[in-house]
């Protein structure tokens, strides 16, 4: 196995004190490496987006150590963390969380001229992504003229852009009808596939069909792993 | 494998080249994290962002825009209208000398006049004369002879008009001369071609009652002169009144504004010292344009731009300030608005500073829109001003030099503007880099939490505010005790800064207070039911929407309640030094009688005078005066010295007497002598039975300042003793005369100010042995005839006349309205004071309902009905109009209170309490109802985040 683009260790998370704390998080340890999609499953509560919140960098672990292209996430200091983001790794939402008043070639190029590419170099970057996604034809669309499943790939075309190989997906078909998402997710494989690392948040054990690995949590924790090749995978031959 | 730890800060390195390209492991030779490629893309792309929110955001951004555009509209117009009315050195020129190129008048020899205004002088270059000097009367010797000058004087003259005689001003000389053009503005008609031909001005033309080609005549000479047709100066309006006469007849040249106009010569610097040394001044165009560096300029140029600057400075920081607190409200929703748009930049890459930036820009372009849009409006305004207040008189405010505007005073209006409308977002954009972005991603909408750190700070700037301005207000008492001297001096000038360093940092206190004073309100006003725990609970959970507002409403009632009353308690002050010639509301018919003789014909006139009035008066009231003994007009000094004079003992009291150690002060006091039937009238208050018995029975009605335990003191002198006493001035007591008698009469005090010291029944002045005569006739009114009347009756008095006044006497008519009370300023100020506090209520509220529309739908999904929603936004209005005036109130009396120990005539029971408690109590309560009867939006309970 490839050295991981991606390493948890130990990583808890705590809301409030006292009495009152909660504790999103407990001891988690993972790994994700290059070309691997790595499911996470659990009921609502289960720590699933605070897991891929603290993995990009958003929100910070109570305990325990955060590596992204051996970057030590705790080492960094927020302008340091955004520039992970913009260059290292792209979230993709349930919801898309595009930009409305951007069309979606500037969704897709804003992490790049955040990061000080220039115009030219970014709009092709661009539109490149849209093309790799089926919207190259649709680069001037705001979202809002967009089909929901359109949308998704517009965000996925945004967190793939440039170099960046991790990409960190929360529910990316929760708002899809299930032919839309199955096409977001076949992307998403191919991305993975082309060199790409991922984390996809789901709660539909057909979605983890897409994974190479499936993780499951519950209170916070790991509670189970499981691989596509090992023989008592119960997913072993079923990616769609 | 464990990755080698980094030290914090090297950061993830960034690859080089193409941003598509899958590179696969980074070059540790890149950029640092952090850093950039170039800072132009990421500033584009903010910029983008900024600009397309403002653009979806169209509510908030009118309303910022529009608050940025409203101050810069009224400083662009302003400014526009000032430098219209500013007329260029040329045009000054023009202004005084037509198409001349100078004029020489006569003056004080010696004196250093200004080269652009002859009228301001540093005074003699050599020093006063030891001997007065007589100016000259002819041409300065240095005019050369082939220079032909055309002489103009401005000076007054008698007319004879149809209602009578009047005064009118008359220019003498050829003013419709072609030299002179610019000077003077030709209207209608012809120029006078002889002698006994003149021109008028339309306004004189109308008062003639005349056309040309009809006749005006002198009424002191009789000459008659045939109007040719009409004329005026060109800094004067068409109505007012002048006479063009040629410059022959009795007429001639007379007047103090004497002037010969040359058209080809004009003094160089040298000369004109050589002239002003002569006795004479001088207008040179050459001089005055373009001025020599060692001459002496009047500087009025400047310091009207000093001026303007500093009006201008004083209304843009307050304006400014308030905009920043209500476009920054409005900046902050629109930002919340905003808040997952921002979480997404974060999550794709956008560094807090990216964030920040995207909302200052809003803040930035936002200003630029309300720049130019306010630029507009101020410029077009102006020009409709200009058109509206056009009467043609250049340099006042009814005439303008044409259209102008100051580009550099408007570039700095529009710098201005930007620079409020990025301050404006400085909160919201900080606010908006603090934000929780996983949450905003997920949709949270979470209330704010008190921040402990910012009622301390608040509360010690808010108590240390309050208490720079006591301190300043003590240590100014303390020292208005001691005689001053320049030690203490300093601290005079230090102690009246932190009267005004004191409210800035209680405002501070306010803004930064402002919070946790909702927070508090919320727990005591809670109970007051839903609606009061529903709005009070939403205005300590939406602080940058609720306190700039607050804190823009206490800053505005600040201002007023200190204005009021300093308005109030000079209006006050005023009225108690003010000198009545009568009661207030009323007309007098005063006789002038040369020789002191009684003159019953007088009396009789004055009395069908006011009988003919429309409307009658209410009641009217002869007064006679003492009879002061005549002088002898050579010597000054008494014909009869043993002859006696009466006055009434001014009592000590420093509020209305300022010097009362001097014989003087017991002379100086009016007696007046009116029959007990006309007392009420001539006095003007209602005294009562008791009184008007004691008042037959010797007791005089006094003024306030004149009653001394209960007495008033009538002193008798003789007049020789008084004769070459100095009358004014500072006076020591022991070195004037002293009455041959002094009488104590029993006081009917009414405790106000009299238009007399004493008055005494006619029995009364009898007993003393005080000869008087009638000196007037007093008219009674509740409310006064209209101007129309009171000059018919003016005229009438002065038809009464003889040919000589002086010598023959007459009645003269003249009204009292007493002292200006300060009311229509007050008035005035409050309803600026509503309007802007009006305003920022308007948006506090505004932005309330819209933010809380969410919140409204939830309310009608569980039963809330439309009364509970419209008491919700009452008592939002409530507190947050209510809390801000009676904060604003209050504080705006700690500083009034220590001026109030600078000053000794300020009287803190003159404090307008009633027009206080309107804007306190009335304004918000007003706008607490008007909140109510606004119908709040219809529900939207299909809102996913009212179901949510």
């Amino acid at each position: 196995m490839s050295s991981p683009i991606l390493r948890l260790s130990g990583v808890s998370r705590q809301y409030g004190s006292g009495a009152t704390a909660v504790t999103a998080l407990s001891g988690i340890d993972l790994e994700v490496a290059r070309g691997e999609l790595v499911a996470v499953m659990g009921a609502s509560g289960s720590g699933k987006s605070t897991l891929l919140a603290i993995a990009g960098g958003l929100a910070t672990p109570t305990s325990g150590e955060v590596v992204v292209e051996g970057e030590y996430l705790s080492d960094l200091s927020p302008a340091q963390l955004a520039a992970l983001r913009r260059r290292s790794l792209g979230f993709v939402f349930q919801d898309f969380n595009l930009i409305p008043t951007l069309t979606a070639l500037e969704n897709v190029t804003l992490p790049l001229e955040l990061d000080g590419f220039g115009g030219r170099v970014a709009r092709r970057a661009g539109r490149d992504a849209l093309a790799s996604v089926g919207l190259g034809e649709r680069p001037g669309a705001y979202p809002d003229e967009l089909s929901g499943g359109q949308q998704q790939r517009v965000a996925i075309a945004r967190a793939v852009v440039g170099s960046r190989r991790l990409i960190l997906a929360d529910e990316p078909t929760g708002a899809l009808d299930t032919v839309t998402g199955d096409q977001v997710l076949r992307m998403l494989r191919t991305r993975v596939d082309a060199g790409a690392a991922a984390i996809l948040v789901t709660h539909e054990a057909r979605h983890a069909a897409w994974a190479d690995r499936v993780v499951s949590l519950r209170d916070g924790r790991i509670v189970d792993e499981t691989r596509r090749d090992a023989p008592e995978s119960l997913l072993a031959g079923t990616r769609p | 494998m464990t990755p080698a730890r980094r030290s914090r800060g090297a950061g993830p390195v960034r690859r080089g080249g193409d941003p598509a390209r899958d590179g696969t492991k980074p070059s540790r030779g890149g950029t640092r994290a952090g850093e950039r490629r170039g800072g132009w893309p990421a500033l584009r792309a903010g910029a983008r962002l900024a600009w397309r929110s403002v653009v979806r955001s169209r509510g908030s951004s009118t309303l910022v825009a529009l608050l940025v555009a409203l101050p810069v509209a009224g400083l662009t117009g302003a400014a526009v209208f000032w430098e219209t009315h500013r007329a260029t050195p040329e045009q000054a020129a023009t202004l005084e000398l037509g198409s001349a190129q100078s004029w020489v008048s006569t003056g004080p020899p010696g004196l250093q006049q200004a080269v652009d205004d002859p009228r301001f002088s540093l005074g003699y270059r050599n020093g006063p004369p030891e001997e007065p000097v007589e100016p000259p009367t002819g041409l300065p010797a240095m005019v050369p002879a082939t220079a032909v000058p055309l002489r103009i004087a401005e000076t007054g003259l008698g007319i004879e008009t149809p209602s009578g005689r009047g005064d009118v001003m008359a220019t003498i000389g050829a003013a419709w001369d072609p030299l002179l053009e610019g000077r003077y503005v030709p209207i209608d008609g012809t120029a006078p071609a002889a002698a006994d031909e003149a021109m008028v001005s339309p306004g004189l033309l109308e008062r003639l009652d005349a056309r040309v080609g009809d006749t005006v005549t002198l009424s002191g000479s009789g000459e008659t002169f045939t109007i040719t047709g009409t004329m005026r100066r060109a800094d004067q309006q068409p109505s007012q009144e002048t006479l063009f006469l040629p410059g022959t007849g009795a007429a001639e040249y007379s007047g103090p504004l004497s002037r010969w106009y040359f058209a080809d010569w004009q003094p160089t610097y040298a000369q004109l010292r050589e002239l002003t040394d002569e006795g004479y001044v001088s207008y040179a165009r050459d001089l005055a344009i373009h001025p020599p560096p060692d001459a002496v300029v009047s500087g009025s140029d400047a310091l009207a731009l000093w001026n303007v600057l500093v009006i201008g400075a004083v209304t843009g920081v307050f304006s400014g300030y308030l905009v920043v607190l209500l476009a920054g409200a409005a900046l902050a929703v629109s930002a919340r608005r905003q808040q997952r748009a921002l979480a997404v930049a974060a999550s794709v890459g956008a560094a807090r500073r990216d964030v920040f930036r995207v909302v200052l820009l809003q803040g930035a372009f936002l200003g630029a829109v309300g720049a130019a849009a306010g630029i507009a409006v101020g410029a077009a305004g102006a020009a409709i001003t200009n058109a509206l207040t056009d009467r043609g008189a250049v340099d006042t405010f009814w005439g303008n030099w044409g259209y102008r505007i100051p580009v550099a005073l408007v570039a700095a209006i529009a710098a201005f503007a930007l620079l409020i409308g990025t301050l404006a977002a400085i909160a919201p954009a900080r606010s908006a880099t603090r934000g929780d972005p996983l949450g905003a991603l997920r949709g949270a909408r979470r209330p704010a939490k008190l921040d402990v750190r910012r009622p301390v700070w608040g509360l010690a700037l808010l108590l240390c505010g309050a208490g720079l301005a006591v301190a300043g207000g003590l240590t100014i008492a303390a020292l208005g005790r001691q005689e001053p001297s320049e030690g203490i001096e300093p601290l005079r000038v230090a102690a009246l800064w932190t009267l005004v360093l004191g409210p800035v940092v209680f405002q501070v206190g306010v803004i930064l207070g402002g919070h946790w004073i909702f927070v508090v309100l919320s727990r005591l006003v809670g109970r007051a039911g839903h609606g009061a725990r529903l709005a009070s609970r939403d205005a300590a959970a939406s602080p940058s929407r609720v306190v700039p507002a607050f804190a823009a409403i206490a800053a505005t009632v600040f201002a007023a309640s200190f204005v009021l009353s300093v308005i109030a308690l000079q209006a006050a002050s005023s009225a108690r030094m003010y000198s009545y010639s009568a009661p207030a509301q009323s007309i007098v018919v005063s006789f002038a009688v040369p020789d002191g003789s009684e003159r019953p014909e007088l009396t009789r006139a004055a009395r069908e005078l006011l009988a003919d009035a429309e409307p009658a008066p209410a009641a009217t009231a002869l007064v006679r005066s003492a009879w002061t003994p005549p002088l002898d007009p050579e010597t000054g000094r008494s014909l009869d010295p043993d002859a006696s004079r009466f006055g009434v003992a001014q009592q000590p009291d420093p509020l209305h007497c300022p010097v009362c150690d001097a014989w003087f002060n017991a002379l100086n006091g009016q007696i007046v002598v009116v029959a007990p039937e006309d007392i009420e009238a001539a006095a003007g208050v209602s005294l009562g039975a008791d009184a008007l018995r004691a008042y037959r029975d010797g007791a005089a009605v006094a003024s306030i300042g004149y009653v001394h335990d209960g007495d008033v003191t009538v002193t008798q002198w003789r007049a020789g003793d008084l004769d070459g006493q100095a009358m004014g001035g500072l006076y020591d007591g022991d070195e004037g005369p002293d009455p041959t008698r002094e009488i104590a009469l029993s006081a009917i005090d009414v405790d106000r100010r009299m238009w007399w010291a004493a008055a005494i029944s006619p029995e009364t002045a009898d007993a003393l042995g005080i000869v008087t005569t009638p000196s007037s006739l007093v008219a009674r009114y509740e409310t006064l005839p209209p101007q129309a009347e009171l000059d018919r009756l003016a005229a009438e008095a002065d038809r009464s006349h003889g040919d000589d006044p002086a010598a023959t006497g007459g009645i003269y008519l003249h009204v009292e309205r007493g002292p200006d009370t300060g009311d229509p300023w007050l008035a005035a100020i409050l309803a600026v004071a509503a309007v802007l506090v009006v305003g920022a209520s308007a948006v506090s509220l505004g932005l309330s309902r819209f933010e809380r529309r969410a919140d409204d739908a939830t309310l009608a999904a569980v039963g809330g009905g439309r009364m509970l929603r419209r008491g919700v936004n009452a008592w939002q209005a409530l507190l947050v109009a209510g809390v801000g005036t009676v904060v604003g109130t209050v504080a705006g009396q700690i500083p009034v209170w220590g001026f109030s120990q600078a000053v000794s005539y300020y009287d803190l029971r003159d404090t307008p309490w009633p027009w206080l408690a309107a804007l306190a109590l009335a304004l918000p309560a007003a706008i607490a109802v008007i909140s109510w009867l606004v119908p709040p939006r219809h529900p939207d309970i299909t809102r996913r985040t009212a179901i949510a």
